[in-house]
């Protein structure tokens, strides 16, 4: 099967900023699969979603060797085409449920707004009453007539998730949609992604900090450190037997409810960006001089593929347990 | 439920009403504190209004017969007492310069001052908000400039000047407007029906006289915009570009949305709030705000009335002058307070 969404060296560079925020990522996405990228707060995985829709600024600058979504060259589109790409093709959800909704006109009548601009309003509004429902929104004809400070968190996020599906597209970008909620609530949501992934045959891209989060979803990860890819393989195998530093770092620091407390990962240092080394050597407690010096590049390993020199001795022995 | 909700809705009434009333409530406190204050100022001062009214050559029992009159004599609290209940009864008192009752004198320099502000209110209110939403939506490109230019003009430079440059270049050099003065009723046979110049000729239907009160607001009105219109246009720009930078804008985007709905569906709206309180507070100053330009193009309104009642003392004046401003003051903010519900639906159901 080819790929739906296939990325190239995707390099973003915000204006004045003086490395650039995403460096040379690439993956392919299978039509309705999942695939997570995960990676602590500033590894650049919002600005991966961003670049994908094309929704940062003007200033900021992105280049790739490919990007391409349905065929499609992203990084050709003229604005209208963009537009009803955006409209037809891909939807997005983002983190903070609250900011994401205008608060001065009625959750209908945004929601409306996206039927509109698919050009499937009004057909599809009978759909969108249902999807309602299925996420959760209890007389979802009364709701829609509210202001988005009538809802909770999680119910702003489900009705955003029944407006992203309701067009039916083809990929779903979900920047951290529960990490504003409560666990229970996170768990629930997470859930009826994952089902209407899989009746819509939807292609979704799960954006997280969280590895426990996304371990139950997606069949494929993506581990972001600093804009790069240090590690990404199958789900599964990225967990037994993670091969990077860096991986090992964020399994150690899944919180678990059995088990000791695990080291965290040391403190970021910020500004202490190796040039031309490894992006991860001034953290790195196994890091020697070739680390920084020579930036490795990744290898494939026992099921994953890892940026590191060291892989072997790591996933032999690793730095952190978990 | 229906009961229920019934009885919502009857408390949330009851609470309207009570609402108005508190507001009428508070306008009425704020306007007895200013209406005190200007009184107790009035007899702060040096300069004594019974020698003033009875002329510079007036002997001694001249003066204590005009102070008899005026109540001048009384104890203090006798003259609050009185001057309170006049100002009830619509009795402010005879101006000293004109000879006149204050209230006539204002009466007939109202028309011209509000003639003067809202043709300047009007027109700076659209252009600025315009103005400043072009800037927003289309941030670069030659035009911002241009905006870039008045901005900083309107807001650098002061208003005499502003005034006497427009005054001297096309009043005085070119001849293209009348120096000073407004719409001269005399000999046109307009009949005065607002006493607004623009508005009565408007009412004859007669082009010429209509260009000729035009031709008389031209310039003091074009003041007062240049004046104006800069902040509310960076105000906008800045506000509406601040709504575009949130979140749920981003949204809309992913969304689909056209640019020209998110700009003026979603984003327009809520970047309303603080242009709304700034007209609302020049509008609330306007009676301050034009003394300058009508002291500068001799326009017999409100502002020029104010002036020379201050430079004379003219305390009656004075104190009708003050009451006036802070009623309008008073009175425009809480009718702007009543526009907010309609751009926060939050604010809308609280009420
Ligand atoms: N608008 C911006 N202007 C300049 N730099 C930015 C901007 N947005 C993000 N960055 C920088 O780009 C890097 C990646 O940010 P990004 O938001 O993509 O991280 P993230 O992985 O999504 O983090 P989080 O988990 O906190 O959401 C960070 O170093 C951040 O400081
Ligand atoms: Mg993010």
């Amino acid at each position: 099967m080819s790929p739906i969404l296939s990325v190239r060296g995707l390099t973003v560079c915000y204006p004045n900023a003086d490395q650039p925020a995403v460096d040379g990522v690439g993956f392919d996405l299978e039509p309705g699969a999942t695939i997570a990228v995960v990676g602590e707060s500033g590894s650049g995985k919002s600005t991966v979603a961003l670049a994908l829709s094309r929704l940062l600024n003007p200033a900021v600058s992105i280049r790739a060797d490919a990007l391409t979504f349905e065929g499609r060259d992203l990084l050709g589109l003229r604005r209208e085409a963009l537009r009803r790409l955006r409209a037809r093709r891909i939807a997005m959800i983002f983190q903070s449920p609250f900011g994401s909704w205008n608060p001065s006109r009625t959750i209908g009548a945004q929601l409306v707004d996206g039927l509109r601009a698919a050009g499937l309003w009004p057909d599809r509004r009978e759909r969108l009453l249902e999807l309602l429902k299925r996420v959760g929104i209890d007389d979802p004809e009364r709701r829609l007539g509210d202001y988005p400070h009538r809802f909770s968190g999680g119910m702003l996020q489900r009705a955003m998730i029944a407006g992203a599906l309701v067009t039916e597209p083809s990929l779903l970008v979900a920047d951290e949609p529960t990490s504003a909620l409560d666990a229970t609530v996170q768990a629930e949501i997470l859930e009826i992604l994952d089902e209407l992934r899989k009746e819509q045959n939807l292609a979704l891209m799960l954006i997280s900090h969280d590895l426990g989060v996304v371990a139950r979803v997606a069949q494929h990860t993506l581990v972001l450190y600093r804009g790069q890819v240090v590690e990404s393989g199958p789900t599964a195998a990225l967990y037994r037997h993670a091969g990077h530093p860096y991986t090992q770092g964020l399994l150690a620091a899944v919180p678990r409810l059995e088990g000791p407390r695990k080291t965290p990962l040391p403190a970021m240092p910020q500004g202490t960006a190796t040039r031309g080394g490894c992006v991860f050597a001034s953290r790195c407690p196994r890091a020697e001089d070739l680390c920084r010096t020579s930036a490795p590049s990744p290898r494939h390993l026992n099921g994953t593929d890892v940026a590191c020199h060291f892989a072997e001795d790591v996933r032999r022995e690793p730095i952190w347990r978990w | 439920m229906t009961d229920n909700r019934e009885r919502t809705m009857r408390l949330r009434a009851g609470s309207r009403l009570l609402r108005l009333l508190a507001s009428l409530m508070w306008i009425l406190l704020v306007v007895w504190v200013a209406v005190s204050v200007t009184f107790v100022l009035s007899r702060i001062v040096p300069a004594d209004p019974a020698r003033l009214a009875a002329g510079l050559d007036a002997g001694p029992e001249q003066v204590a017969e005009v102070r008899a009159e005026m109540g001048l004599d009384q104890p203090l609290a006798a003259q609050y007492g009185r001057y309170l209940g006049d100002l009830i009864t619509g009795d402010l008192g005879r101006s000293l310069q004109t000879r006149q009752p204050v209230i006539d004198d204002l009466l007939t320099a109202l028309p011209a001052s509000l003639e003067l502000i809202l043709a300047s209110y009007l027109i700076y209110a659209v252009i600025g908000i315009l103005a400043g939403i072009a800037w927003a939506y289309w941030p670069r490109g030659p035009h911002t400039l241009l905006l870039r230019f008045g901005a900083v003009i309107g807001v650098a430079v002061p208003v005499f000047w502003v005034g006497l440059v427009l005054q001297v270049v096309f009043a005085g050099k070119l001849q293209w407007f009348p120096v000073a003065g407004n719409f001269d009723f005399e000999g046109t046979g307009v009949p005065k029906v607002t006493g607004m110049g623009l508005v009565d000729t408007a009412l004859t239907g007669q082009l010429p006289l209509i260009g000729e009160a035009l031709r008389t607001l031209a310039l003091p009105v074009v003041t007062l915009v240049v004046t104006h219109l800069a902040v509310t246009m960076t105000l906008m720009r800045s506000s509406l570009e601040e709504q575009l930078k949130r979140p749920y804008v981003r949204t809309a985007r992913a969304r689909g949305v056209k640019e020209r709905r998110i700009v003026f569906v979603d984003a327009l709206r809520n970047s309303l709030n603080p242009v709304v309180t700034m007209l609302g507070l020049q509008l609330g100053w306007s009676l301050g705000g034009v003394v300058i330009v009508e002291v500068i193009f001799s326009w017999p309104g409100f502002g020029l009335y104010a002036y020379q009642a201050f430079s004379a003392f003219d305390y009656n004046a004075i104190m009708a002058i003050t009451l006036l401003s802070t009623v309008v003051f008073v009175t425009v903010n809480a009718l702007v307070g009543m526009i907010y519900p309609m751009l926060d639906p939050r604010l809308k159901e609280a009420r």
